[in-house]
């Protein structure tokens, strides 16, 4: 384990920043700490690299306890949202900053600078300064500043939110890539689900400074262990236990799904998880009205309106509409494939998976 | 185009704000500089060249270079460092400290000497005791750096304070994740973010110390050759009838601050 | 140092000076008289602002009440008071004072060049004087380091105050006492002996080596000393009486024995006077300022009488050694030896720059 972190914690005045956080990353991942604004992923981030100091709780880097060492001495790279580049050094003296801090022999710096602006493409552009250089471009250099040095650790902030989409996306394959060859322990902050999947190897979810649920992508898509993880991960429809019951118009048609013995919980259907039929046909399912059809290139966005006025979304392909004719104030049923129940009486993980 | 004027106000307005803008400029600072140089040159470059090299008057400009570069150097430093504790901690009375700091600029010049004398003096407790270490301040050079102190001590301050706070505390981060120690990260990255400002306030207080008068008069002795700074030899020349002394040193003095003003524009330029 | 005792030096230090500049300094005032007999007469006088208190005070309610008792008409004056080079420039310049009085004698060159005073007003038996002063030592109560003459404030440890001779012109008449003694040495008949520049200017140049401050006034300069800075002071002796009057401080002072008389000069302004017609009252007034009458105020204000051996009531006796300008050469020659571009001075502070070993300022010892 190259990052353990034990029970950590910490207050800023009456706000819960990190509430008794633990978890532990083996080395070689690459480990996304995913979570909206204010879910403490970024303070934890900052106290693994010392720049905050934590109430309680230990953090141990690659066998080592590092709660009390000084930033200087934990070994780690660090790559800052607004990239905090040196402005009034070049990109080489950027990324030659924690080799000199070593003391290396000039020629082995020189040599470790070259191959590091080799591998983020950058060797052109050596002599420049930071504001002479575009965002992308900024943050590959305060990528390689931080290896430089070969942290034991790499810790990211938000690596990518200060750079437009089209540049994020290119950036966040680079970056998996350049893991996939050096192989250093990184922890990654993101707020973005898409860019935590594509880029990691686990990921750890994150509100209200608490770990909602951790593994990987796919594992935590298909497995929600909270309805907060269920409505960060993706897009859902939220509906009533009541709901199900509308289902049932038919007596001699039992219901796919057992009908859930609470009646204060909440059900969670992703759009996707949904399937339309012309017909009743010899499956139950809601009788719906479709208000919107909206095509979004291969998918299609169907919007419709169940006997009891609850709204639901729903994802079909493209091809699939064209196959069903749909149009919009035609009457339809729909009918879920999967669905996930949370009961709120059972205070912990009350899911109840069902998969149809 | 017969209605340009109403079609397009708004260049018409900046326009007039330049030329505005400029014309103030002109009569209330240039105007009367040129006045000061034509005067001065007026007397013919040998009488200046006589004037300036007469040893009063280049020991005067002498002492009141070194007097304003001593200055400017304890300015620097203090100055940063006032202006860091301010921009960087929390403490009870910060709001006071920070008003405080602009101070010297509200007290007229010649209280200040007053001031200095009443606790440093001959007559104070601190200056006898400072005279007993041999080191007595009020009437020799000391004293007048310390005047230039007082009386220059907020533009360090007030140019770096800003800087400071504005400066993105990541760079200082990114710094230490990689192993910089707290003075390494000063001097290699605050430092040169602070540099331009620190090169303008520094400019700033030389320019105003070269001039200054009013403390120092009281706090120097103003014994020739020895405690009288250049304004002061100025003021015994224009009073001894002396104009053209009076205008070469004054010349002098211009070009110096001129020359630091423009220096040090230039350099926190470069360095921005 | 605590707070209370910065407070108190702080009222120390200021408190004379505001007292200085509220008393002593010059203004306009107009004096209004009960109307009398008639319409009143008018005096315009103008005057150097030492003068003001011994003049306002003293002087001008004494003639007026003088005059009542003769029964002659009431007079109105109006009074200015300038700087002494000031007046000079501003009666030159238009200023219609029918009396002047003068710091020194070469602020009345200018108008008699100009035909505003007669040529001979110096023509008297006492030369144009109504008064004078002499330059002195001021030093500190119970005179701890011991000055009793020039020769004392060459001494190691004693700190000397006096004014800046290039922006002072009452400085440089206080030096000219100190070259005096340069250059005759004691006992020696002034008037019989050939002065000696060498012994001048050694006196002046071991005497600057003890000068703490060096104010652009004589004004600023009494400010310094009342502010506790330095242990003696040179300056007039009208000053410190006038000093000791206005703030209560005790002035104590020495009258070194070879000083000068700095006398002072009080012209009718004929242009003026013969326009309106008050040659008869000007004089009058002239006259009266040299009466014996007037005597004791001018002592009680720190001045002597011209004539005699210039000995006051309540003032000391005036030592043998005193010699006026006119023994060294007169005010302009005097002047041009001493702080002309070549005179004992300048090169006095020259040879001492390029001996710097000597240069240590001296020590403030307390």
């Amino acid at each position: 384990m190259d990052i353990v972190v034990r029970n950590l914690s910490k207050r800023y005045g009456n706000f819960q920043a990190i509430d008794d956080v633990s978890f532990s990353i083996p080395g070689g991942q690459l480990v996304a700490l995913l979570g909206p604004s204010g879910s403490g992923k970024s303070t934890i981030l900052r106290a693994i690299a010392g720049l905050e100091t934590p109430d309680s709780g230990s953090i141990e880097l690659v066998g080592e306890d590092a709660t009390n060492l000084p930033t200087q001495r934990r070994g780690i790279g660090f790559v800052f949202q607004h990239f905090a580049l040196f402005r009034h050094m070049t990109v080489r003296q950027n990324v030659a900053f924690g080799l000199e801090i070593q003391k290396l022999p000039k020629t082995e710096i020189k040599e470790r600078v070259d191959e590091l602006l080799d591998l983020v493409q950058l060797t052109a552009f050596a002599e420049r300064f930071p504001l002479q250089l575009s965002g992308g471009q900024r943050q590959r250099v305060a990528l390689a500043r931080a290896l430089a040095p070969k942290p034991r650790v790499l810790l990211l902030d938000e690596p990518f939110g200060a750079l437009d989409s089209k540049v994020r996306e290119e950036l966040r394959l680079w970056l998996r890539r350049l893991h996939d060859e050096s192989h250093v322990t990184s922890l990654f902050v993101t707020h973005d689900q898409q860019e935590a999947f594509e880029v990691c190897d686990q990921v750890v979810v994150l509100n209200k400074g608490k770990i909602e649920q951790a593994g990987p992508p796919q594992e935590l898509y298909e497995n929600p262990a909270s309805p907060f993880v269920t409505e960060f991960l993706g897009q859902v429809n939220i509906l009533r236990p009541e709901t199900i019951l509308g289902m049932d118009l038919d007596d001699e048609k039992p219901l796919p799904v057992p009908i859930p013995g609470s009646n204060s919980g909440t059900i969670y259907v992703r759009p996707h998880d949904l399937e339309i039929c012309r017909t009743r046909g010899d499956l139950p399912g809601w009788p719906a009205l479709i208000r919107r059809l909206t095509p979004l290139g291969w998918l299609a966005r169907v919007e419709l309106t169940l006997p009891d006025g609850t709204s639901v979304h729903v994802q079909i392909t493209q091809a699939t509409s064209r196959e069903l004719g749909l149009e919009s104030g035609q009457e339809v049923y729909v009918r879920p494939r999967d669905l996930k129940f949370f009961d709120h009486t059972t205070e912990e993980s009350g899911v109840v998976n069902y998969v149809i | 185009m017969s209605s340009t004027s109403a079609d397009r106000p708004v260049p018409l307005g900046g326009l007039l704000l330049r030329w505005s803008c400029l014309s103030y400029l002109g009569v209330v600072v240039l105007f009367p500089l040129t006045a000061v140089v034509i005067r001065a040159l007026s007397a013919g470059p040998v009488r200046l060249w006589k004037e300036i090299v007469n040893p009063f008057a280049w020991h005067a400009i002498r002492l009141s270079l070194t007097t304003a570069l001593v200055m400017v150097a304890i300015s620097v430093v203090t100055g940063t460092a006032t202006a860091w504790v301010l921009a960087r901690y929390e403490f009870p009375g910060k709001g006071f400290v920070n008003a405080l700091v602009d101070l010297p600029f509200a007290v007229p010049t010649i209280v200040t000497g007053l001031m200095l004398v009443a606790l440093f003096g001959p007559s104070s407790t601190l200056g006898v005791v400072l005279s007993g270490f041999g080191l007595p301040v009020i009437y020799e050079q000391s004293g007048i750096v310390l005047a230039l102190l007082f009386v220059c001590y907020p533009f360090v301050v007030r140019s770096v304070q800003p800087v400071l706070e504005n400066l993105d505390p990541a760079e200082e981060e990114a710094a230490a994740t990689m192993g910089a120690g707290r003075w390494l990260i000063f001097r290699k990255v605050t430092l040169p973010a602070l540099v331009p400002s620190i090169v303008s306030g520094a400019g700033l207080s030389f320019s105003r110390a070269l001039g200054e008068f009013g403390s120092v008069v009281i706090v120097a002795g103003n014994r020739p050759l020895s405690t009288k700074t250049a304004p002061l030899y100025v003021y015994g020349e224009v009073e001894g009838f002396n104009v053209d002394g009076a205008m070469a040193v004054s010349l002098v003095l211009l070009t110096c601050s001129l020359i630091s003003l423009v220096a040090a524009s230039k350099l926190a330029e470069r360095q921005g | 140092m605590s707070r209370s005792t910065f407070a108190k030096h702080m009222l120390k230090a200021v408190w004379p000076i505001l007292l200085c500049v509220l008393g002593l300094s010059g203004g306009c005032r107009r004096e209004e008289i009960a109307p009398g007999i008639g319409e009143p007469e008018r005096l315009t006088l103008g005057a150097f602002s030492v003068m003001r208190e011994v003049l306002h005070d003293g002087l001008i309610p004494e003639f007026i009440r003088q005059r009542t008792e003769t029964g002659k008409k009431p007079v109105h004056f109006e009074e200015s008071y300038l700087a002494s080079g000031a007046l000079s420039r501003a009666i030159q310049g238009g200023f219609d004072a029918d009396v002047a009085l003068f710091s020194l004698d070469p602020d009345v060159e200018p108008l008699v060049k100009a035909g505003l005073v007669a040529s001979n007003w110096n023509a008297g038996p006492t030369n144009g004087h109504v008064v004078r002063t002499l330059v002195v030592i001021g030093h500190r109560p119970d005179n701890p380091k011991r000055i009793g003459d020039w020769v004392d404030l060459t001494n190691p440890g004693v700190s000397v105050v006096y004014a800046d001779p290039k922006t002072s012109g009452g400085a440089r008449w206080n030096l000219m006492a100190v070259a005096a003694d340069g250059y005759w040495p004691n006992g020696v008949l002034a008037s019989a002996t050939p002065m000696n520049p060498a012994g001048a200017e050694k006196l002046l140049a071991d005497i600057q080596r003890n000068v703490s401050v060096m104010d652009p006034s004589g004004r600023q300069s009494l400010a310094t000393f009342l502010r506790d800075s330095g242990d003696a002071i040179v300056t007039y002796e009208n000053d410190l009486v006038q000093c000791e009057r206005l703030t209560g401080r005790p002035m104590p002072y020495v009258i070194p024995n070879r000083t000068v008389w700095i006398e002072i000069p009080a012209v009718e302004v004929i242009a003026t006077t013969q326009v309106n017609g008050r040659s008869e009252l000007a004089r009058e007034f002239l006259a009266f300022l040299g009466s014996e009458s007037a005597k004791p105020i001018w002592a009680r204000f720190g001045f002597r009488p011209v004539s005699g051996t210039g000995d006051a009531e309540g003032l000391p006796p005036v030592p043998q050694g005193v010699v006026r300008i006119a023994d060294m050469g007169g005010w302009k020659l005097a002047r041009e030896n001493i702080f002309g571009p070549d005179g004992l001075w300048s090169k006095s502070f020259l040879e001492r720059a390029a001996k710097p070993a000597e240069n240590a300022p001296a020590e403030n010892e307390k």
